[in-house]
């Protein structure tokens, strides 16, 4: 039983990892087809994940309401429209008039607002925290509004070269530093992959009972 | 005074940036587009595709994304009506369906028959291990689309001569390591600004063609194929949003420094 | 004016109006968009099953999709205290898939690459100067095992602090591309409202 529970999910994680590395440098038809199988299988995989997610949310309003937890009430609002809208969607189908209403009258403001607070909260953190204390900070705010500034049409209203300078900052040292800190963070990448294949992070194999 | 600058009750500072996107929208502000090299990048690659050549866009287009990303996904579908272009949109996300049925909407009134000079994929989930199923073999992972002459034509991922990408995220990424370098396929990222710091090295190295990024990308791509649209519109009102910030900026910084130098002076 | 574009209009202020305060209607409103995006996921989930694996095996015959359909049911005992063990396996493949993923575009596009073009930057030009300058002075940042008494190690850390002030020029940028992007969040809505719900400013 522990072998099912803690050894088959690396075993998997193993023969999985190496069938689709080695599919990257051999050209073999069988081995390229059961990578192929594998890549489908994690794309279903992670579709069934999505049901979970929602199962989840059901269970966790289901709870509010019983615990009476704050503003409880309203989570009866969030499952009559997890249901609801999932029935209309299932059976009515993504192109039924009444789906579509919803979605691009409700479902489509609201996130595209709720969204849009963060430009609020960030002139907010702008206000209250950016302050030119030295002269990194004074090479921060310079870079930021130079960008600001020179990426939009105003930017060349002001000064003619602004528009130049906010592209040059973006292609050389911006760049260079990202690809910098990419570099860095490909090279991790590779190690923690390498660990997972070989079973060496087992964070992953969680869930339930370790015995 | 002084430190009654560093104390602004962040309701107004809400209400100024309202009031400051509000105004030019109501009373509209040309301002002058600047085209940078990497819209002009994405643009040229559209410009030299053959007439009739098949262009996949994976798209991952979601509300919190279509202030960005739709002016842009818009202004490249223009294009590529005007080079004939066939086109399939893969959806990549699970709120993206919706948009793909107005963008068919939109080449259907330009003309393009669905199944012969547009298809509309369904959506498929896993992200990162879509993009490399698609690249292993495209057509096997979209098995059930009905067949149709555009759909039938494609043999795989190879069949198309540019992947656009309009995403939020790190997608343009995955589509550059699985589909568009092993495969030799050109690639547009169509990106949300705050995404290309970390696009940019990779368009700057030639992996990625062209960039097209947040709404000034839209615009720069509207003005270039002359199709005006949201994101030109849009320009004035975001000028005067960053007016805004940067205004707050100096404020802030006006008042801590005076309020500083009090108290370093002071009793 | 139409009645989805006004119901638009509706919920979009009714948002906003979190901004000056907490209110009921808001909170209804969050709620309710909650359960839709849950729905959305969930409506996009069971198609993609029936399109990938159920409409395969019964109309095709193609049986290796039964393996997926069990594989995906296993994932939903994490649902189960007892028996989310099960869902190890199919998680398993996954993340063997993922991170074997994550590998080869690590090396192949995000190493490789990056550092032939880096390389082949012509450093004789300005540009092509402090690009490789901004490349190799914020890894000296970055190099935090190296001892600082010794010669070599205070080379690096004195070069790091050179680094520092390149990534301070990057971080800047990054955010006002920030700063951008969140703009353009305000204007569609706005344009949203303007434009499509009241008709001025077109």
């Amino acid at each position: 039983m522990i072998w099912l529970k803690n050894d088959l999910p690396r075993l998997i994680t193993l023969v999985v990892g190496v069938v689709v590395l080695a599919d990257k440098f051999f050209a073999f038809d069988p081995l390229h087809g059961l990578s192929t199988w594998f890549l489908q299988y994690s794309v279903l995989f992670a579709a069934f994940a999505m049901i979970l997610g929602a199962a989840n949310l059901l269970r966790v309003s289901a709870h509010k309401i019983r615990a009476k937890k704050q503003h409880w009430q309203y989570n009866y609002v969030l499952m009559i429209a997890i249901i609801g809208y999932t029935l209309l969607g299932l059976f009515a189908g993504t192109k039924n008039p009444l789906y579509l209403s919803i979605y691009n009258s409700v479902y489509v403001p609201a996130q595209a607002t709720i969204i849009s607070f963060m430009a609020f909260w960030l002139a907010s953190a702008c206000y209250r925290a950016f302050r030119a204390r030295n002269l990194q900070a004074v090479i921060l705010l310079v870079a930021g509004v130079t960008v600001m500034l020179g990426k939009i049409g105003i930017g060349s209203v002001i000064w003619e070269a602004l528009p130049g300078i906010a592209g040059w900052i973006q292609n050389v040292p911006q760049s260079a530093v990202m690809r910098s800190l990419g570099v860095g963070i490909a090279i991790g990448m590779v190690g923690v992959g390498l660990r997972t294949i070989v079973g060496i992070e087992r964070g992953f194999v969680g869930g339930g009972d370790e015995s | 005074m002084m430190e009654r600058l560093q104390k602004i009750d962040r309701r107004i500072i809400f209400a100024g940036l309202m009031l400051m996107i509000a105004i030019p929208l109501v009373k509209p502000l040309q301002l002058p587009v600047n085209i940078s090299s990497e819209t002009r990048a994405a643009y040229d690659l559209i410009e030299a595709l053959p007439s009739g050549s098949n262009v996949l866009i994976a798209t991952s287009i979601f509300p919190s994304t279509q202030a960005e990303l739709e002016p842009q996904t818009i202004a490249m579908l223009n294009h590529l009506v005007k080079k004939q272009a066939k086109i399939v949109m893969a959806p990549c996300y699970p709120d993206t369906p919706p948009y793909l049925l107005k963008y068919a909407k939109m080449l259907e009134d330009a003309g393009y028959v669905e199944g012969i000079d547009y298809l509309n994929l369904p959506y498929l989930a896993g992200e990162e291990t879509l993009y490399a199923a698609m690249g292993s073999d495209f057509k096997k992972t979209y098995d059930q689309t009905p067949s149709s002459e555009l759909w039938d034509s494609i043999s795989g991922v190879k069949s198309f001569s540019l992947v656009i990408v309009p995403n939020g995220g790190r997608h343009p990424l995955y589509v550059m390591a699985h589909i568009s370098t092993p495969h030799a396929i050109d690639m547009i990222a169509s990106i949300t600004a705050v995404v290309l710091p970390n696009v940019q090295p990779y368009f700057n190295s030639g992996q990625i063609g062209g960039v097209v990024s947040g709404m000034n990308g839209a615009a720069e791509y509207e003005s270039l194929v002359q199709v005006p649209g949201k994101a030109l519109q849009g320009m004035a009102a975001q000028s005067l949003g960053h007016l805004w910030i940067i205004a707050l900026v100096v404020l802030g910084n006006i008042g801590y420094f005076a309020t500083r130098g009090k108290k370093a002076g002071g009793v | 004016m139409d009645f989805g574009t006004t119901l638009a209009a509706i919920v979009t202020i009714v948002a906003y109006s979190y901004l000056f305060g907490d209110n009921p209607l808001y909170r209804f409103l969050e709620h309710l968009f909650i359960g839709i995006t849950a729905a959305v996921m969930t409506i996009q989930a069971v198609l993609n099953i029936k399109n990938q694996a159920v409409t395969p095996i019964l109309a095709e015959g193609q049986y290796l999709w039964v393996i997926g359909i069990i594989g995906g049911i296993m994932m939903l005992a994490r649902f189960t205290k007892k028996y989310a063990w099960v869902s190890r396996a199919p998680l398993s493949l996954i993340i063997g898939a993922t991170s074997a993923l994550s590998i080869i575009r690590a090396v192949e596009s995000e190493i490789v690459k990056q550092v032939a073009a880096t390389v082949n930057l012509k450093w004789t030009s300005v540009d092509g100067a402090i690009y490789i300058l901004c490349v190799v002075l914020p890894m000296a940042y970055l190099i935090f095992t190296i001892n600082e008494k010794s010669k070599s190690g205070h080379a690096v850390t004195s070069l790091g602090k050179l680094g520092q002030y390149a990534m301070m020029l990057a971080f800047g940028a990054s955010m006002g591309a920030t700063v951008m992007a969140r703009i353009s969040m305000v204007v569609g809505r706005l344009q949203f409202l303007i434009q499509d719900w009241l008709k001025l400013g077109v």
